[in-house]
């Protein structure tokens, strides 16, 4: 796996390119480190040395984690300790309404904007929007994991994607998603001022 | 949230892990055979190799082991490197041929109980033998170590979230004071 601080870094930069805001943010960060919750079995057997549990059960819980269907799983529990919330979704549903009238790709635009934001607005969602960008991610990794077995329990080598691009315990996924990370940061808090001094114009 | 959809929700949780339980159990009892994809070697373990002997010979395959010793002879300029399987019992010697001229490597950077991924020729399986083409060494702790720095910032998060006070956090509990000492 990338380290946990490649998965956050990956996380923000999406975030900011899908216009998950605020505390939605967080679910959907939490969602990029997901997967990884159920590796502490694997520090655990390890640690003690139980080879036995380590290959029946350890293993086994991570592999299926890193998952579509684990991801699914993942992201239905997490999502019981947080909350919807109905105030966006409202006001997303009500600006889809009143640019109903437009016609064209504005207003397929419009639609889908308002869907999104109706979307966003679901832990469930974001959580596992966020675990498939954790498997996304892990996917780069060569040969250490082997791939990311997205169709687990089905364990065929054409189930198992890598983009082969980094070794998963170098720092190749920092170096590479750093200056992203900063350049999308910095575009970012320029939009941010460019809007609240267009806000104050007003 | 209501009560079913919760208990539905945690019902789905506890079916993927005892699932994948099942499925580890089945996978390990009776591992599938291992396949190649779009011309990459075959990522197996050392068991995969001992099992699967006759459909891997001659072909690259890809092992990520910890080293259990090795042994580097001058005059032949050979590295052996041998990987156990204690739950086996089982044990592989890796054959690195022409050592001295691996350029990655040097013999003092081989570790005992160190993780290393070796891609290699499987030959002669029947005695445990591999020619080892490349050696590249995992650091797991380093990502270990990161990925503590990554729980240093999503806790704070967390709290966040859901509103937790830091400061209003107490470990020790404190004897109420009693106010009336009179009655």
């Amino acid at each position: 796996m990338p380290d946990w601080i490649a998965h956050l870094m990956f996380g923000t930069i999406l975030s900011f390119l899908l216009g998950i805001k605020g505390e939605k943010r967080i679910i959907f960060l939490i969602g990029n480190l997901m997967p990884d919750f159920l590796r502490f079995p694997i520090f655990i057997t390890e640690f003690l040395n139980q080879d036995l549990l380590s290959e029946f059960i350890s293993y086994p819980i991570n592999e299926s984690s890193h998952s579509i269907i684990g991801v699914l799983a993942l992201a239905s529990f997490i999502s019981i300790f947080f909350e919807e919330s109905l105030e966006p979704l409202e006001s997303g549903l009500i600006k889809h309404q009143l640019n109903s009238n437009k016609t064209g790709f504005k207003f397929k635009l419009d639609k889908f904007q308002s869907i999104w934001q109706t979307k966003i607005e679901n832990p469930f969602f974001l959580l596992f929007l966020g675990g498939l960008f954790h498997l996304f991610l892990d996917s780069f990794m060569w040969p250490w994991a082997g791939g990311i077995n997205w169709l687990y329990p089905l364990d065929f080598a054409i189930f198992r994607w890598s983009f082969k691009l980094w070794w998963p315990s170098s720092f190749d996924a920092i170096i590479l998603l750093f200056p992203i990370f900063l350049i999308s940061l910095i575009l970012k808090t320029l939009f941010h001022f460019y809007k609240v001094k267009k806000k104050s114009k007003f | 949230m209501n009560n079913k959809k919760t208990i539905k929700r945690i019902l789905i949780f506890g079916i993927i892990i005892i699932g994948s339980i099942f499925f580890g159990v089945i996978w390990f009892l009776n591992p599938p055979i291992p396949t190649k994809w779009n011309e990459d070697p075959y990522r197996i373990d050392i068991y995969d190799l001992y099992k699967f002997a006759n459909v891997v010979e001659n072909e690259q395959i890809v092992l990520y082991q910890g080293i259990n010793d090795y042994n580097y002879s001058e005059s032949s300029d050979i590295l052996s490197i041998l990987i156990k399987d204690t739950f086996h019992n089982i044990q592989i010697t890796i054959q690195f041929n022409n050592w001295s001229k691996h350029e990655k490597y040097n013999i003092i950077d081989i570790g005992i109980g160190s993780s290393y991924c070796i891609k290699g020729k499987s030959l002669l399986i029947s005695e445990g033998i591999i020619l080892g083409i490349d050696i590249v060494e995992i650091h797991g702790y380093r990502t270990n170590i990161l990925s503590l720095a990554g729980l240093a910032i999503i806790i704070p998060l967390i709290f966040y979230y859901f509103k937790i006070d830091f400061k209003k956090l107490k470990l020790i509990h404190k004897r109420e004071k009693k106010s009336n000492r009179g009655s």
